[in-house]
């Protein structure tokens, strides 16, 4: 009979996990987030649903007397996290203005982070817990007064020498663990500087850009980032060096537009990593361990192999939780915490796993496009890509799609500092939405109260002879013009005819803003 | 109720436009559009290669000693079963009246080593493809719906190499003598039988574990003397008697080329080595040449040519045809010694040159050699394995026939060929040459002195037999011979017999 409840269980959280992958997606069009409250209820549902019956199933384990966790503290710890995710999720954004589709797929991170600790170690799993109610205040903090603090835009160079001087620190104070040097010891907090360090960077980088592209600014910003980078290399860091080069890479790409820089970028990270083979003993460790951990399965394989094993056990519908052995690999609450995740909760779990960090992705990149200023586009940018490449990082390391370098998957891993600098990450992400959010209604606001577009301020330097017409290929205009190629991709195969025009779409919340505005 | 109002096409550039004179950022939002595209088509990759693993790989994967996740399986799974080449079941999980699962083995003691057990730290086949047996290919639906039905999936079936009649045969056969015998095809690597003595029943191994793991040695020989639950023709190291000639005359043909055509030799059946001697088994050969002294398994000749061999040359030969190494086999098996150093007497050198030192090989380990050599010098790799079927009999992995390595040239293989053909039509093994198939191969007698179990006499045959259609290649020892005339010789021609048909 247990039997059965486990496995609807396990088909119950693929199939609530799958449509809220799904919804998250949906969510991503164009349509005013007054229309978009409805999904968000049914997001809050799916959320609340898979933790409870997660929650459900480590119960039924425990009161089997598997288990040696105290049944009462089980249900308080699964009190206080439900209380936290509807905190979050329901009673926050009627404070702050929060982009609630962010907000929801953050949370679902963190109830499978909430699930998949709590069946590993339920002692670490409170203590993961007592972090992320740390790292949620820093989160609110940010999004509340970032708005207020501009002068963090002009901090630039503090930004590149603390992060200099933190990665230095490590250097220099830090103690070798698993031949890399990651952590500093605070009397009984260890605590690891480069997962801030991530954060700094993509400050400074995109203070530098915002001030100016040209090539010497361009130079004195690849060598600071060189310095970074180098300095981790040094640490034996390779997997944060590595999203450091990326980060500054994509940065210069999108402040500059020039494909060239791209390209000399990835010629210098080819000689840099032949360079490191043949240079750093570890570093072909890691490569040979990738290319065949078979070979030395009980040394150097042993954490991919394990991982593998999981992966492949599992297969497409996980065991189910408790059913696997997830224990047996090395790290796996933190850098393997995929694997874990795979072989319990099964494999078509994690690619919606994978998908929904895409779409995390997409997010705050969206972010990054709605609001106006320079650093604040670049900031959001950096703060994605950041994103994008430590998840790329640490589910293909798992999988053995690339070597493995030991970074965390943001939200889920256990790890301090890992989880404090998500949650800050996100701060400032929800921060640059709030921002976007004044941009626009201030942008509506002007068109609303009937202010002649000429007599707008530099309309006239704008007015071209002969740019009278829409330039499709004016690239200035495309900021729209995206918007509209969001509409289209997802209306396409609808009926046209009962499509609004799209000039009554936008007139429609417009209006509201102004209604709002001028209440 | 919200008021609507048009704006015209015209009004739409002019928002634009002041939407730009707002953003006057360099950045592009295409640009950032771009970076996200790069990023989807990264983790796409991510899934792809996810669902390709599962679907192709994992299989392969997890069937690993150091995976400890077979529990978990076994939780859903009902072990699949091992049968034969022709399909008979050698193996089989049913259930009982309480619901437990029980492992049954219709052939008793017969597939005993070959095929192995489940339980007690499992063996032979069912410990290599465990997890193939534990992993079920039944349709998804069929799946989720026995999982709702709290009944276990069927689990795949491994078609085994082993051909049933054959190895029944040779089990009857061999009788109550300790040995072991191995009969594979050269050509492919495929291991028709594979019989080692003494043996057990495997169903009934939980009972008699305790009895079977005892020490009941007091010696160092006890390796070989009793230990029930070795595989003998991969793990038993014997000494290889007169069989290693063939790797003494391999030596000596590649070291003096020019001389093998000259060799003479006179044998008078005994030949003094300093304080002891070296002596031929049924009396002087008279003179011979290089053929008939291998013929005859003269050992006063071939204790002379090894004491002519260049020592590192003669030991790197051996290590390339496979002394020292891991085989291959995908059933646990030992590496074979090859031990002699330029410090040893000439006694010492002269008696591993016709197999009487301290070297020591395995049944398989010679079967792969003389194989190769019936295959024109390619060794193939041995294999038990014949392919992975789904519970609806449909094949999911095939184990091709599969090259490990080249031993000998073509023009080497051929010329051993000779060689071996010799000791059928002249010399000492020529109990096997009536028959409709053509033999070659290679006697021997393991003499060892031992304080502790007494002087033992093992026999050794291996060699293979063809007909136009078939090969069939064959390792026999029987240890001490304790029935008279159930040499392996003996045993080979009734083997022969049996598979190319009187």
């Amino acid at each position: 009979m247990i039997d059965i409840v486990y496995t609807i269980s396990k088909y119950l959280i693929m199939i609530c996990f799958g449509l809220f992958v799904i919804i998250s997606f949906r969510v991503q069009r164009d349509v005013p987030e007054e229309m978009k409250q409805q999904t968000y209820t049914v997001q809050r549902s799916l959320m609340i649903a898979i933790h409870a019956v997660a929650f459900f199933v480590i119960a039924l384990h425990v009161l089997n007397g598997d288990s040696d966790i105290n049944i009462w503290y089980l249900i308080a710890f699964y009190i206080a996290q439900l209380a936290y995710l509807l905190v979050m999720t329901m009673l926050i954004p009627r404070f702050v203005r929060l982009n609630q589709g962010i907000n929801h797929v953050m949370c679902m991170f963190l109830t499978v982070g909430f699930i998949i600790q709590t069946r590993l170690s339920f002692e670490n799993s409170l203590k993961q817990f007592v972090i992320i109610l740390v790292g949620t205040v820093l989160f609110l903090i940010i999004c509340f007064f970032c708005k207020r603090a501009k002068f963090l835009r002009s901090l630039t160079w503090v930004y590149c020498i603390m992060g200099m001087g933190l990665l230095m620190l490590v250097l220099i104070l830090s103690t070798v663990s698993r031949g890399a040097r990651l952590s500093l010891e605070v009397g009984p907090f260890s605590f690891q500087p480069l997962e801030f360090v991530k954060i700094l960077f993509v400050l400074f980088v995109a203070g530098a850009f915002h001030k100016s592209t040209s090539f010497k600014y361009v130079v004195i910003t690849a060598v600071c980032a060189a310095i970074h980078v180098g300095i981790q290399v040094l640490c034996n860091d390779l997997g944060s060096a590595f999203i450091l080069f990326v980060i500054y890479l994509m940065m210069l790409y999108a402040a500059t537009r020039r494909f060239i820089y791209i390209a000399i970028g990835t010629a210098a990270f080819a000689a840099a990593a032949v360079a490191a083979y043949h240079l750093f003993n570890h570093v072909r460790i890691r490569v040979s361990a990738w290319l065949d951990p078979w070979s030395d399965i009980n040394g150097k394989g042993y954490q991919i192999a394990q991982s593998l094993f999981a992966i492949g056990t599992g297969g497409w519908f996980g065991s189910g939780l408790f059913m696997g052995n997830p224990s047996s690999i090395p790290l796996v609450s933190k850098d393997m915490v995929i694997s874990a995740i795979a072989e319990e909760l099964g494999g078509i779990f994690a690619i919606f796993m994978i998908l929904l960090c895409l779409c995390f992705t997409l997010m705050i990149f969206r972010v990054s496009i709605r609001v106006s200023m320079t650093f604040y586009k670049l900031l959001a940018f950096g703060l994605g890509v950041s994103y994008a490449v430590q998840v790329f990082l640490t589910i293909g390391g798992a999988m053995k799609f690339i070597p493995l370098t030991g970074v965390t998957l943001p939200f889920v891993s256990s790890g301090g500092s890992s989880m404090l600098a998500s949650l800050i990450t996100l701060g400032i992400v929800q921060a640059l939405y709030v921002i976007s959010e004044s941009d626009v209604a201030q942008e509506r606001r002007m068109i609303a109260a009937g202010v002649s577009l000429s007599e707008f301020d530099g309309y006239e330097d704008l007015k071209e002879p002969g740019n009278d017409e829409y330039d499709e290929n004016d690239e200035y205009d495309d900021e729209y013009e995206d918007d509209e190629d969001f509409y289209d991709e997802e209306y396409d195969d609808n009926d046209n005819s009962k499509r609004e025009p799209v000039e009554n779409r936008v007139f429609f919340y417009d209006i509201n803003d102004i209604h709002e505005n001028n209440k | 109720m919200t008021s609507m109002k048009t704006i015209s096409d015209r009004n739409l550039k002019k928002i634009n436009r002041v939407r730009k004179k707002i953003n006057k950022g360099r950045i592009i939002n295409k640009d950032i559009m771009k970076v996200f595209a790069f990023f989807a088509v990264l983790f796409s990759a991510l899934i792809i290669y996810l669902c390709y693993f599962l679907s192709f790989q994992s299989g392969s994967v997890i069937n690993n000693s150091y995976n400890r996740r077979s529990d978990v399986l076994k939780k859903s799974v009902l072990r699949g079963s091992i049968i034969a080449q022709d399909g008979s079941a050698l193996a089989y999980s049913e259930l009982d009246q309480n619901g437990n699962e029980i492992r049954v083995y219709p052939y008793g003691n017969v597939f005993a080593h070959v095929v192995g057990f489940d339980s007690n730290g499992m063996a032979g086949l069912e410990a290599s493809y465990n997890y193939y047996l534990l992993t079920s290919h039944l349709g998804l639906f069929e799946k989720i719906s026995n999982e709702f039905h709290h009944i276990k999936n069927t689990g795949d079936t491994l078609q085994s190499t082993l051909n049933a009649g054959l190895q029944n045969y040779i089990y009857q056969l061999l009788g109550n003598n300790y040995g072991a015998v191995i009969c594979m095809n050269p050509d492919t690597g495929e291991i028709y039988a594979m019989v080692s003595k003494p043996d057990f029943d495997p169903n009934d191994i939980s009972e008699i574990w305790d009895y079977l793991v005892e020490d009941h040695s007091e010696n160092e020989y006890a390796d070989l003397t009793d230990s029930v639950l070795l595989n003998r023709a991969t793990q038993g190291l014997y000494t290889p008697g007169s069989t290693f000639k063939l790797f003494t005359l391999y030596d000596y043909w590649l070291e003096h080329p020019d001389e093998v055509n000259r060799f003479s030799f006179d044998c008078k059946g005994i030949m003094a080595v300093g304080d002891t001697t070296i002596s031929c088994y049924n009396g002087a050969h008279g003179h011979e040449d290089l053929s008939a002294a291998f013929a005859n398994s003269c050992n006063c000749a071939f204790g002379t040519i090894g004491s002519h061999l260049d020592l590192e040359h003669f030991r790197s030969v051996n290590e390339k045809l496979l002394f020292g190494r891991d085989l291959p086999v995908d059933i646990p098996s030992k590496a074979s010694v090859f031990s002699l150093s330029a410090d040893d007497s000439e006694f010492d050198i002269m008696a591993t040159a016709i197999g009487q030192g301290n070297t020591q090989m395995t049944p398989m380990h010679l079967a792969m050699v003389v194989s190769a050599i019936a295959n024109d010098g390619v060794c193939m790799v041995p294999h038990l394995a014949k392919a992975v079927l789904n519970p609806y009999g449909e094949i999911t992995k095939q184990f091709r026939p599969q090259v490990y390595t080249r031993l000998f040239s073509e023009t080497e293989a051929q010329l051993l060929k000779s060689y071996l053909r010799s000791v059928v039509t002249d010399g000492t093994a020529q109990t096997v040459y009536p028959g409709n198939f053509q033999a070659y191969g290679k006697t021997g007698t393991a003499q060892k002195e031992n304080e502790f179990t007494g002087d033992y006499d093992h026999s050794w045959f291996v060699g293979w037999a063809e007909n136009n259609e078939q090969k069939l290649a064959v390792c026999v020892i029987v240890e001490n011979m304790e029935t008279a005339g159930m040499t392996g010789v003996y045993l080979s021609k009734q083997i022969f017999d049996y598979y190319f048909g009187y």
